[in-house]
C-alpha cells in the first residue's frame, strides 16, 4: 500500500506527464503510407556522384474504394508518385516529405524496385539498401525486384484489377510460382548476402503494356563484385531452377522418339557435393531429382508400359537443360548463380575460407570448376488417357 | 516491521478507538434502562409516549381470568401477521385464561399460547425494541414483566427468479428480502447440521440481523473470527443494502473491484459456502455477500457448473476474451490508429484510413466520445422504466449508429469498436466486477493515447501490481494464478470434469481438502 | 482493519521456480544471439549455451543451496555468522548497489530500445520515467505481492516467447545450421563467457541469497531453482536457434536486437495484428520490469536489513531519484551497452565470488 499522503503526490507526477505527452500522437489519416518504392539513376549522374532518383508511391486511401461511406471515390486515383533526386535516400526522403502533404510512414512499404542501370554500378546497390536494413521503419520482409529500363515508369501502369501499381507488383512477385521466375527476394536476405558477400539473383520485372508487368527470369548480382552482371531469361531460369532444385512447377517438352510430349514439373530436388578439393578446378556433382506427370503426349504408343523409357528421356532432357545452365553460369556470367558459396560455406568450411576470395571473382574458381550433373526421373503417372487419339496398335 | 503493517496497524488504531467511543455511548444508554411498571395505565403511557402515539400502533386492552386483571395487547399493525395474533394470541388468552392458580404470565407462557417465539422482558427499550421488529408485547396489570411474542408477519416479496443473474440451466429461486426466508432457502440447499447461521445487529438505529453463515468444520476458523471482527467495526445508522456492508468490511476502499462477491442466488452461495468461504446475509435485501473472493470467481457464472465439462470450458474462455475486450478494444484502436498503423494488415489500414477521412476528431476524442455515449446509454436504460427502456435502445441504436456515423462525427469502425465493447462488458457474470472493468477501460484509453501500446502495458502493469497487493479476506486477489495455486485451476480456469473437482479450492486453506470421495466415482 | 494474514510474507517454492526466469529473462535475452553469433560459426552457440547453462545452473544450485541452509535468516544474519559483521556489511552494501546498478540499467535500455522501435520524437527521459513511477508503485508494495506479481506474469512472457518461435518456424532456413562444429576454442570460451554472464541475468541470481530467506522451509527449493534456471537455457536455446536459422550467422551478428528482429520479421497471415513487433516488444516491457522489480526490492531488502527500523517507503522513495538520476548518465545506446556489460561483469563477480567464499568458510566451519 501506498501511503496515502504521498497518492496525490504520485497522481500529479503521472498528469504531468499525460498532460505533456502525446509526442508521437499521429492520426492515421495523417500519415502518407508508402507502399512502392522505386530507384533510377538521375538524369544527371556523373561517375563520381552518383545522384540518385527516388520515387514514392504513397497511398491515397480515399481512393482505394475500400470505404462505403465516401461517393465518387471510384475516380479519384488511389495513390500519387512523388519523385525527387538526390545523393543519398535519406535525404531524398526528407525533400519528399516536404511534397507531401501528411508524414511519411513506410512500415507498410511492400517493394523496393531498383532499376537495371542503378543495379550495374560497382558496390552502389548495397549502399542504397543499407537504409533499409538500419532504419527503423525498416522491415526485413520489404521485396525487391529489378526492373527492365526506367524503375519509376512501372508505378506508372494502370494494371486492370488493383488500384495501385505497387500493390500489383507485390503480388506479382509473392505470387509467382512458375518453373521461370526465381522466388521474391526480401531485403533481410538481401542483407545476408552482402555480408556473406555471395552471388544471388534478384526477380526481374518489364513492362510489357501499360497495363501489364511480367515477372520473368532474374538479374544476377556478383557479391563480390557488388553489382548486377546480366540477366537470365525465363527459360534460362528454369533450368538454373531445376540445378537448385527450386522448380515447383513448369513443363519440360522433351522429344520423345519422333514426336514430342509435355512434361508437367511436380517437384525437383537437388543436391551438390563436393568431389575433390582441388584449389583451382574442384570438382562438383550435382544430383537432381524430377519428379514429373506426364500432360501431353504426341506420340502414338500407349505410355503406360514405358514410363521408365520416358523417365530416361526425361533425365536427357533436364541433364541437357542444367548443363546449358551451369555453362553460361560458367563462362558468360562468371557468377555463382546458384548459391554453391553456401553450400561449401556450409560443408566445406575450411576449404570455403581459403578459396571464398576467389571463388567466382578474381581467379573465379567457379568458372573452372567441373561440373558433372546426374538425374533421376520419376513419372509419377500419366494422365487419365491410356491412348492418344489415331494411334495405331 | 514492514510499512505496510504500520499503516495497517494505525488505521486499526483509529478504528477502534473509535469504535470504544460508539460502545461508550451505547453502554451509557444501557445503564439507566427504564423498567417496566407495575401499572398497565402508567405502562401503555410510557410506550406510547416512546414511540411517539404512531397511528399504527394497536393496543388491545383485554381482561384476563375470573379475577378480570387487567391487560392489553401492544404492537405495530403492519408488521404482524394479523392471522396469528388473532388466532394464537388473542383466542386463546380469552378463551383458556378463566382460572388460573398460580402466575398467570408462567400459566401464559407455558401453556397457554400457542406461538413458539416468546421472551419475558422487563425494560421498556426491550419491549419497543419487540414491538418495532414485529412482535406483539403482552401487559398484565400489576406485573413488571411484559410477554413479548414473536409473530412478525406483514406483507413481503416472493420467492422470484432473480433478476440480476438470470441463467437458462440452474434453479430459478433468488433471495427476498426478508432474511428468514434467505436463512431458509440456504438451509434447503444444504442439509448439513454444521451449517451455522451466526447473527449480529447492525445499524445503530435501523438495528438490522446481520447473518454471518458457514459450514463449521470446513471453513477456517480465522476466517470467520476475522469477519466478526470486521462486522463489529461497523458504524452506520442503516445499511439499506449488503452493499453498504461490503463497503464497511472490505480491505481496500481505494480498489475499483470488489472484495467480495455480491449474489442473488442461493446456489451460488450454498456453492460457495461448501467451498470453505462464508456468506453474509442482511436483512432487508436480496443480495447476499461471498468472501472472499478472487479475480477467478469474478469470471464464472454457476451456469459453467451445469452445462458439460467441454462447453462449459469454452464459455468460460469466452468470457476471458470478452473481458479483454470491454477492457482492451477502445485502447487498442486508440494505440493502433494513432502510434503503431504497423500492426494491422496493410489493406485494413487503408480501409481504416479512409474511413476516418473527414472525421473532424482525432481517434481518442472520437473513441472517449462514444464510450462514453454509450455509458449515457446504458445509464439511461437502468434508471428508465421497463416500458420506455426500449425505446432507449432504438433512439441509442440510431444516434450511434446510423446518423453520428453518416454525419461524419465518428468513423463506422467506431461504431463497430464501440458496440463489441458493449457487448463484451455485459458478457461478465457479476455486474459490480463488469463495473471496475468498465471504470479501467477509461484509464487504458487515455494511457493509449498518451504513449500508445507502452502506455497501455504500463497500465496493464499496474493493475496486476494493484491486483497481487489487493486482498479478500487475507486471500491475494490473484489467487490461482499469483500465487500459482496449479491444483485450483480445474476449477477456476478450466472447467475440468466434474469427477476431477474433488478438492475444495486450495487458496482457502479449509479444514476438508476433499470435497467428494473419489472411490464413489471410480467404482 | 487489515492485519489479518492469510498468506503472509512468506512465499512458496514455486514461487522461486518463477522468480528466476523473472529476473534473469530482460535485456539481455533481446541481444544474446547478437552475442553469441559474433563470436561463433553458424549454430555453434548452442554448445556454449549448453556449457554456459551448466555453469549457470551450478551456480543458481550453490548460491541456492547455501542460502536454504539458513532457512528464514536474512543474507547479513548468515554472513556475519560465518564471518563476521563487518564484512557481512559490506557484502550487503555490494548487493545494494549491484541492485541499483541493475534498476538504472534496465531503466535505462527499455528507455532506449523503445525510443528505437515505438516512438520517434517522445523524450528517452520521459520513457524512462514512467517506467521507473510504475517499478515504484510495485515495490511499495509488499513483497510477497512482487513474487505473485511475477507469476502472473510469467506464462505472459512464455506465451509471446513461443508465440514467435512457432511463427518464426516459416521463415528458417535449414542451410544456416551449417557447418557444425568449426568454430575454435577460443570462440567457444568468449561464447560461454557471454552466455553465463547473459543467463545468469548479469549475475542477479545473487539476489536469491536474500530472497530465499522468505521461504518458511526451504527444503526443495534448490531443486525447484535448477528447475527455473532450466527453463530460462530453454528459453534462450529457442531464441537463439531461431535467430540463427532465420537470420543465418552473419545477419544476426549485424542486427542490433535480433530476438526483435525476429518477432519483426514474423508475420501473422489473416490476423488481426498481422504483425507484432511492437507486441513482442510491449510484452517484453513487462519482462525488463519484473528484473527491475526484482533489483530494486533486493536492493531495499538490503538497506533494510542494514536499518531494519526505518519505514520501506523511505528507502524506495530516497533511491528512485538516485536511480533516476544513475539511468540518465550514459549519453547514448552504445555507452548503454558499455554499462551493462560492467554491470553484469561487475555483479557476476560478485556473485560467484561471494557464493564460493561462503560456501568454503561453511564447508571450513562444518
Amino acid at each position: 500500500m501506498i501511503k496515502r499522503k504521498n497518492i496525490p503526490l504520485l497522481l500529479s507526477c503521472f498528469l504531468l506527464i499525460f498532460l505533456t505527452g502525446c509526442w508521437d500522437y499521429e492520426e492515421i489519416e495523417e500519415r502518407a503510407f508508402i507502399y512502392g518504392l522505386a530507384i533510377d539513376m538521375a538524369e544527371n549522374h556523373s561517375s563520381t556522384l552518383p545522384a540518385i532518383k527516388m520515387t514514392d508511391q504513397v497511398i491515397v486511401p480515399s481512393g482505394t474504394g475500400t470505404s462505403p461511406s465516401q461517393t465518387g471515390g471510384g475516380n479519384q486515383p488511389a495513390y500519387r508518385n512523388l519523385s525527387i533526386s538526390g545523393t543519398s535516400l535519406v535525404e531524398i526522403n526528407d525533400d519528399i516529405s516536404k511534397m507531401a502533404s501528411r508524414t511519411l510512414f513506410s512500415k507498410h512499404l511492400q517493394v523496393i524496385i531498383i532499376s537495371e542501370e542503378v543495379a550495374r554500378q560497382p558496390k552502389l546497390l548495397p549502399k542504397l539498401l543499407d537504409i533499409f536494413t538500419r532504419g527503423q521503419q525498416m522491415r526485413r520482409g520489404i521485396k525487391v525486384a529489378i526492373s527492365q529500363g526506367d524503375a519509376s515508369s512501372l508505378l506508372d501502369i494502370k494494371p486492370e484489377h488493383s488500384k495501385v501499381p505497387a500493390e500489383y507488383i507485390n503480388f506479382l512477385l509473392e505470387n509467382q510460382k512458375h518453373a521461370e521466375t526465381i522466388k521474391a527476394l526480401r531485403i533481410g536476405k538481401m542483407q545476408e548476402y552482402f555480408l556473406s558477400e555471395l552471388s544471388f539473383n534478384i526477380p526481374f520485372l518489364y513492362i510489357i503494356n501499360e497495363k501489364n508487368i511480367e515477372n520473368d527470369g532474374m538479374a544476377v548480382f556478383n557479391g563480390r563484385q557488388g553489382k548486377m552482371i546480366g540477366t537470365v531469361t525465363g527459360e534460362e531460369a528454369k533450368s538454373r531452377n531445376l540445378v537448385t532444385g527450386e522448380a515447383r512447377s513448369g513443363n519440360l517438352v522433351v522429344d520423345i522418339g519422333d514426336e514430342q510430349a509435355t512434361f508437367e514439373i511436380k517437384g525437383t530436388d537437388s543436391n551438390f557435393r563436393l568431389i575433390n578439393k582441388n584449389k583451382a578446378n574442384p570438382d562438383l556433382e550435382v544430383n537432381i531429382e524430377v519428379e514429373a506427370s506426364l500432360n501431353e503426349n504426341f506420340n502414338t504408343t500407349n505410355p503406360k508400359n514405358k514410363l521408365s523409357k520416358y523417365e530416361k528421356f526425361v533425365e536427357e532432357k533436364v541433364r541437357t537443360l542444367a548443363e546449358e545452365s551451369i555453362s553460361k553460369a560458367q563462362h558468360e556470367l562468371k557468377t555463382d548463380i546458384f548459391d554453391i558459396g553456401t553450400y561449401l560455406h556450409g560443408h566445406h568450411y575450411p576449404y570455403w575460407q581459403s578459396i571464398k576470395a576467389d571463388w567466382d571473382s578474381g581467379e573465379n574458381i567457379f568458372s573452372k570448376s567441373n561440373f558433372k550433373v546426374k538425374v533421376n526421373a520419376t513419372i509419377k503417372h500419366s494422365g487419365n488417357t491410356l491412348r492418344s487419339k489415331g494411334s495405331s496398335q | 516491521m514492514k510499512a505496510g503493517d504500520i499503516m495497517k496497524r494505525r488505521s486499526e488504531t483509529t478504528r477502534s478507538t473509535a469504535q470504544k467511543q460508539s460502545n461508550k455511548q451505547e453502554s451509557a444508554k444501557q445503564e439507566f434502562p427504564i423498567e417496566i411498571e407495575s401499572s398497565l395505565d402508567k405502562n401503555i403511557e410510557s410506550i406510547k409516549q416512546m414511540l411517539g402515539d404512531p397511528q399504527d400502533l394497536v393496543i388491545r386492552e383485554l381482561t384476563v381470568g375470573a379475577n378480570n386483571i387487567k391487560g392489553a395487547m401492544v404492537y405495530i399493525s403492519g408488521l404482524i401477521d394479523k392471522e396469528l395474533v388473532n388466532n394464537n394470541i388473542l383466542k386463546t388468552i380469552q378463551m383458556n385464561l378463566k382460572h388460573f392458580d398460580t402466575d398467570p404470565l408462567d400459566n401464559i407462557c407455558q401453556e397457554v399460547i400457542a406461538i413458539t417465539d416468546i421472551n419475558k422482558v422487563t425494560t421498556l427499550d426491550k419491549v419497543s425494541y419487540a414491538i418495532l421488529s414485529g412482535s406483539t408485547a403482552f401487559y398484565l396489570e400489576g406485573y413488571t414483566t411484559v410477554l413479548v411474542m414473536g409473530a412478525a408477519g406483514g406483507e413481503s416479496r416472493s420467492i422470484e427468479e432473480p433478476p440480476s443473474e438470470a441463467l437458462l440451466r440452474g434453479p430459478r429461486e433468488g433471495f427476498v428480502e426478508k432474511i428468514d426466508t434467505n436463512m431458509a432457502l440456504v438451509r434447503r440447499d444444504i442439509r448439513d447440521p454444521n451449517l451455522r447461521f451466526k447473527t449480529y445487529e447492525v445499524g445503530r438505529r435501523s438495528k438490522q440481523k446481520v447473518v454471518v453463515c458457514y459450514v463449521d468444520g470446513i471453513v477456517d476458523p480465522a476466517l470467520v473470527e476475522e469477519i466478526n471482527r470486521r462486522l463489529k467495526s461497523i458504524d452506520t445508522d442503516y445499511a439499506m443494502d449488503s452493499g453498504q456492508i461490503e463497503q464497511w468490511i472490505e480491505d481496500s476502499f481505494l480498489s475499483p473491484f470488489p472484495q467480495m462477491n455480491d449474489t442473488e442466488r442461493p446456489d451460488r452461495v450454498s456453492t460457495s459456502l461448501l467451498a470453505g468461504k462464508v456468506a453474509i446475509l442482511v436483512e432487508g435485501t436480496p443480495f447476499a455477500i461471498v468472501a472472499p473472493t478472487t479475480i477467478a470467481d469474478a469470471l464464472s457464472s454457476m451456469e459453467d457448473y451445469n452445462h458439460r465439462w467441454l462447453t462449459g470450458t469454452i464459455i468460460r474462455f469466452l468470457r476471458y476474451l470478452s473481458a479483454f475486450i470491454a477492457m482492451f478494444l477502445p485502447s487498442l484502436y486508440i494505440a493502433l490508429v494513432s502510434y503503431h498503423p504497423e500492426m494491422l494488415p496493410t489493406h485494413l489500414v487503408f480501409s481504416i484510413a479512409a474511413s476516418r477521412e473527414g472525421v473532424p476528431f482525432p481517434s481518442v476524442v472520437e473513441a472517449l466520445a462514444m464510450a462514453i455515449t454509450f455509458e449515457l446509454l446504458h445509464e439511461a436504460g437502468v434508471r428508465l422504466p421497463k416500458l420506455i427502456g426500449s425505446t432507449i435502445g432504438i433512439v441509442g441504436g440510431l444516434v450511434i449508429g446510423e446518423a453520428a456515423v453518416s454525419a461524419g462525427v465518428v468513423s463506422p469502425i467506431m461504431v463497430i469498436i464501440t458496440a463489441l465493447t458493449a457487448i463484451a462488458s455485459f458478457t461478465t457474470p457479476q455486474y459490480s466486477v463488469a463495473l471496475a472493468f468498465r471504470t479501467i477501460r477509461f484509464v487504458f484509453m487515455i494511457a493509449a493515447a498518451v504513449f500508445g501500446l507502452y502506455g497501455i502495458i504500463l497500465v496493464y502493469i499496474m493493475v496486476n501490481i494493484h491486483l497481487v497487493n489487493l486482498k479478500s479476506f487475507g486471500v491475494p486477489y490473484s489467487v490461482p494464478f499469483g500465487p500459482v495455486f496449479f491444483k485450483d485451476w480445474k476449477d477456476m480456469v478450466i472447467r475440468a470434469p466434474i469427477m476431477m473437482l474433488t478438492r475444495r479450492p486450495a487458496y482457502m486453506k479449509t479444514n476438508d481438502e476433499k470435497s467428494k470421495d473419489k472411490d464413489v466415482h471410480s467404482s | 482493519m487489515k492485519n489479518f494474514n492469510y498468506s503472509d510474507e512468506n512465499i512458496y517454492d514455486r514461487d522461486i521456480l518463477i522468480a528466476i526466469p523473472s529476473m534473469v529473462i530482460a535485456v539481455a535475452t533481446l541481444f544474446l544471439p547478437r552475442e553469441l553469433a559474433s563470436v561463433t560459426i553458424a549454430l555453434d552457440g548452442i554448445l556454449a549455451l549448453l556449457i554456459g547453462g551448466s555453469i549457470t545452473i551450478l551456480i543458481t544450485w550453490m548460491i541456492v543451496k547455501l542460502a536454504s541452509r539458513f532457512p528464514q535468516q536474512s543474507f547479513l544474519t548468515y554472513t556475519s555468522l560465518l564471518i563476521n559483521k563487518p564484512i557481512a556489511v559490506l557484502l550487503t552494501c555490494f548487493f545494494i548497489w549491484y541492485g541499483i546498478l541493475v534498476v538504472s540499467y534496465e531503466v535505462r535500455a527499455i528507455a532506449t530500445i523503445s525510443h528505437l522501435y515505438l516512438f520517434d520524437k517522445t523524450p528517452i527521459e520521459v520513457i524512462a520515467l514512467n517506467f521507473l513511477l510504475v517499478v515504484v508503485y510495485a515495490v511499495s508494495g509488499s513483497r510477497s505481492a512482487i513474487f505473485r506479481l511475477n507469476a502472473l506474469f510469467f506464462p505472459i512472457i512464455i506465451l509471446i516467447a513461443m508465440f514467435v518461435t512457432i511463427l518464426s518456424f516459416r521463415f528458417v532456413v535449414i542451410d544456416n545450421i551449417y557447418p557444425i562444429l568449426q568454430t575454435d576454442v577460443k570462440g567457444y570460451i568468449e561464447a560461454t563467457k557471454k552466455s553465463v554472464i547473459s543467463l545468469s541475468g548479469y549475475g542477479q541470481i545473487g539476489f536469491l541469497l536474500f530472497y530465499i530467506s522468505l521461504i518458511r522451509n526451504p527444503v526443495k527449493t534448490p531443486g525447484k531453482a535448477v528447475f527455473g534456471m532450466s527453463s530460462v537455457i530453454g528459453i534462450n536455446l529457442l531464441i537463439y536457434t531461431m535467430c540463427i536459422t532465420v537470420f543465418g550467422n552473419l545477419a544476426t551478428s549485424n542486427l542490433m536486437f535480433p530476438t526483435i528482429e525476429l518477432a519483426r520479421t514474423v508475420e501473422f497471415p489473416g490476423g488481426f495484428f498481422n504483425r507484432f513487433e511492437s507486441l513482442f516488444f510491449v510484452v517484453w516491457t513487462i519482462a525488463i520490469f519484473t528484473t527491475s522489480v526484482i533489483a530494486f526490492d533486493a536492493a531495499v531488502m538490503g538497506l533494510q536489513s542494514l536499518l531494519p527500523k526505518v519505514n520501506k517507503l523511505k528507502f524506495v522513495f530516497f533511491l528512485s531519484p538516485c536511480i533516476y538520476f544513475l539511468s540518465s548518465l550514459p549519453k547514448h545506446s552504445p555507452e548503454v551497452g558499455d554499462a551493462g556489460r560492467l554491470i553484469g561483469t561487475y555483479g557476476l563477480t560478485l556473485t560467484v565470488t561471494v557464493t564460493i567464499i561462503l560456501w568454503i568458510i561453511y564447508i571450513v566451519r562444518k
